[in-house]
């Protein structure tokens, strides 16, 4: 038990003894089910440790989007009552292993293109602004410092 | 003098209603030009219109005289600012066409009479007259009744030939007469009564200075009539009134009441039988000392030092207490006075003039004059009539007789002029100006019919403010103002400046050539003293005077910071400049409230500008920023797609 809550400390925060018990008798009375949801939140595990920019955020961004693919499966495990034939069935669909993989792929995709669509139009936004208060100055420098330029030159 | 119009046409219509033809010059009338004018309101009636060049300061009391005697004014009217008077045509021709012999009877009736009744009146309304000679005189044909010409339309005795003039004003030059007495026209009226009475003038054919030698030799009344048939009835009155002695002149009355020989009896003065030299002239009486006093003046101060004339005076004349006042008045030549301004010999020639005849002008500074004349001889100096060295003179006497009239407080001078010296300070001091702006306001002051003096326009004779206004504004062009004129001496000379603050002054406004010692530039005192003229004087407008004044005021328009306020008064500006007064076309320029509140302005803009330019210089910061909202937006925005595909998800798989 120390083991494990030490790593845990480490790389999983939060995670207490009681999390334990509850994988474990998970483990004991419904193993398919579990089987089908620890295989299709690998990516999330492997992603964890692949990227270190991956905040919690991050990762509840792409737990949507990976429950949002596990919905079926869980669904054909739960109505084969835990069956352990039709959840293996069910994690060796290559179809649903793409999607579960890609899923991660799409949330980044999405991220980044919403990103990238903002900074464009705060882009815009300031070169709008910045044009409207040189617009400003201008006007004011000619209303007011023509003279003093004037003198000046 | 030419009197040029500014349009070609001969006739000039003063006033609407008095047409004058200029090209018909009629003989002069009290010294002025004269044409004959038509009333175009009533046919067939015509008065003589003269042109006064400088009337006398009185005119406004002469002209309401009225005497069967003197030809009273009919009008005074104004045309151009220059005044005109309109009186009657004289009844016959001037006495300078011919005298003629006349009878005792006739003299008595016709002139001593009548002229010593206006003489009368006019000293009851404290006024003389002094305008009693050949050229002002007019005799009906076949009367013999002589009628004066208009009074005070030439100034004081100006135009006295020094023959009509008693010596205590004859010795003056001209201009320096003053005012003179009822006395001094008691005396022109005795000159007068001999040359009737004779048939010619006295002493024809000799100089001016001729003249007063003799006078001084034998006395006036000697000269005179030395060698001339004089009617014995009337020897002891001319006797009175030729007296060199004011004193022993008779009064009007005495001759209102005149009979034919009547005595008069006056003291005779005794000369003394041994002269005293001075000069190389033989000096028999007091008056004839003061004169040549005046004349050899380090001769005289010579003989006072070494006390012949004391002695000469109580020996020969037995005039001690004269000889003992002299005495005092040579000893004064130690310098004693504390004032150091004036020179002890002037002082001492002066008081020592005064003691030897009572009767005399004032002597300072080498000239003859009586301080009342003061103004006058200013006038004449200003118009440039006496050589430059003698207008500086005459300036420097002003000067000192306005500001230190304490020196002459002595009493050994006469009375009269301590009085008038005395008012003359008092009217110095009520021009409340200083040095030589008070020398020049002087003219004016006292005279309201003063003419402008300026060069420019003394031809135009211009003694109203108005006239003035408009004559400026027709004389502002290119030509007549250069622009570097313009820039740095203004729209106006000294005189017009003074000219116009005297009838300012008169009308209860303050002096206003003040702001030009506030440090203003010359033409913009200019157009504020014009300004305040024209509100209160003149409603026409100055066009051309603010048209000229428009690129000056232009550029003084720079003090507005604001670029559209400028355009905005520049264009109200020209606009003014068309509709002429001048006083809101300044206020559109000198406009406190409203430059401070551009000034304020200005100030708001730059602040702003300098808050604009923090904000441009702060945007690599904002953009950090801007990166991370756009980082956070993308990552919310997958968020919500996250839910939203997992929510379709769970529809498909439980609700397909």
């Amino acid at each position: 038990m120390k083991g494990p809550s030490v790593r845990g400390r480490e790389g999983m925060p939060g995670f207490k003894w009681w999390h334990g018990l509850i994988l474990g008798l998970l483990l004991a009375y419904v193993p398919g089910s579990l089987l089908v949801g620890g295989v299709l939140l690998l990516p999330l595990v492997v992603l964890h440790f692949v990227d270190p920019d991956a905040d919690r955020q991050r990762m509840m961004i792409v737990l949507f989007y990976l429950g949002a693919v596990m919905v079926h499966p869980l669904r054909a495990a739960w109505l084969a009552h835990g069956d352990w034939q039709t959840c293996v069935q069910q994690i060796t669909q290559p179809m649903t292993l793409i999607l579960d993989w890609m899923a991660v792929g799409v949330a980044w995709l999405v991220a980044e293109v919403s990103a990238i669509g903002a900074r464009l139009w705060y882009a815009d936004y300031s070169r709008r602004e910045r044009r409207a208060i040189e617009k400003r100055i201008n006007a004011l420098r000619e209303e007011w410092l023509e003279t003093e330029k004037g003198s000046k030159a | 003098m030419d009197y040029t119009q500014g349009d070609d046409s001969p006739e000039l219509l003063i006033a609407d209603r008095y047409l004058v033809n200029t090209t018909q010059k009629q003989p002069a009338i009290g010294g002025c030009p004269t044409w004959v004018a038509q009333d175009i309101t009533a046919t067939g009636s015509t008065w003589l219109a003269l042109a006064p060049s400088m009337p006398s300061p009185q005119f406004s009391d002469l002209m309401f005289f009225r005497h069967q005697s003197v030809i009273g004014l009919h009008a005074h009217e104004y045309h151009k600012g220059a005044l005109w008077v309109l009186c009657a045509h004289p009844p016959g021709p001037s006495l300078t066409e011919g005298l003629g012999v006349w009878s005792e009877s006739q003299v008595i009736d016709g002139v001593i009479r009548p002229m010593a009744d206006a003489l009368e009146k006019l000293q009851a309304a404290g006024l003389t007259c002094r305008g009693i000679r050949p050229d002002n005189l007019f005799v009906g044909q076949g009367l013999h009744k002589v009628v004066l010409g208009p009074l005070g339309v030439a100034p004081n005795a100006e135009l006295q030939p020094v023959l009509f003039e008693p010596l205590c004003s004859a010795v003056c030059h001209p201009t320096a007469r003053g005012i003179g007495t009822i006395a001094c026209d008691i005396f022109s009226l005795g000159v007068l009564v001999l040359s009737l009475c004779i048939g010619e003038l006295p002493l024809k054919g000799l100089s001016d200075a001729e003249i007063l030698r003799r006078r001084f030799e034998v006395g006036s009344a000697t000269a005179y009539m030395q060698g001339h048939n004089v009617p014995i009835g009337l020897v002891s009155l001319l006797e009175a009134m030729l007296s060199d002695a004011p004193e022993n002149r008779p009064v009007p009355s005495d001759l209102i009441t005149i009979a034919p020989s009547k005595l008069f009896s006056i003291r005779q003065e005794i000369p003394a039988r041994v002269p005293l030299m001075i000069g190389g002239v033989e000096v028999r009486t007091p008056r004839a000392l003061a004169w040549y006093a005046g004349k050899y003046q380090n001769e005289f101060l010579s003989l006072l030092q070494r006390k012949i004339i004391s002695q000469w005076l109580h020996r020969e004349l037995e005039l001690s207490v004269m000889s003992s006042l002299i005495e005092q008045a040579g000893v004064a030549f130690l310098p004693s006075s504390g004032n150091k301004a004036v020179d002890p010999t002037t002082m001492v020639a002066t008081r020592a003039i005064a003691i030897l005849d009572p009767a005399a002008p004032m002597f300072w500074a080498g000239r003859w004059f009586w301080p009342e004349a003061i103004p006058q001889m200013l006038a004449h100096a200003d118009a440039g009539l006496f050589p430059p060295d003698e207008q500086r003179n005459i300036r420097g006497i002003a000067g000192f007789l306005m500001t230190s009239p304490e020196v002459f407080d002595a009493a050994t001078l006469p009375a009269l002029q301590s009085t008038q010296i005395g008012n003359l300070a008092a009217a110095a001091r009520r021009t409340g100006a200083k040095g030589m702006e008070q020398v020049r306001r002087l003219p004016y002051d006292i005279n309201v019919y003063q003419p402008c003096l300026s060069s420019r326009c003394l031809k135009e004779r211009i003694s109203l403010s108005a006239g003035l206004l408009q004559w400026l504004n027709r004389h502002v062009s290119e030509e007549d103002l250069s622009a570097d004129d313009l820039g740095r001496s203004g729209f106006m000379d000294d005189q017009m400046r003074t000219f116009l603050e005297s009838h300012c002054a008169r009308q209860g406004i303050i002096p206003l050539a003040q702001s030009q010692k506030v440090g203003l530039p010359s033409w913009l005192a200019d157009l504020t003293l014009l300004a305040a003229a024209q509100r209160r004087f003149d409603k026409d407008a100055l066009s051309s005077v603010a048209r000229r004044a428009l690129p000056l005021l232009e550029t003084e328009l720079k003090q507005w910071r604001s670029r559209t306020a400028r355009a905005k008064r520049r264009a109200k500006l020209s606009q003014l400049a068309e509709a002429g007064n001048l006083t809101k076309f300044l206020e559109n320029v000198n406009d406190p409230a409203g430059l401070q509140k551009d000034r304020k302005m200005a100030r708001q803009a730059e602040i702003e500008i300098a808050h604009l330019e923090q904000i441009l210089e702060e945007e690599p910061n904002r953009k950090a920023v801007h990166e991370k909202q756009a980082r956070n937006a993308g990552e919310f925005f997958s968020l919500l797609v996250g839910i939203a595909v997992s929510m379709a998800s769970i529809w498909l798989e439980f609700c397909e």
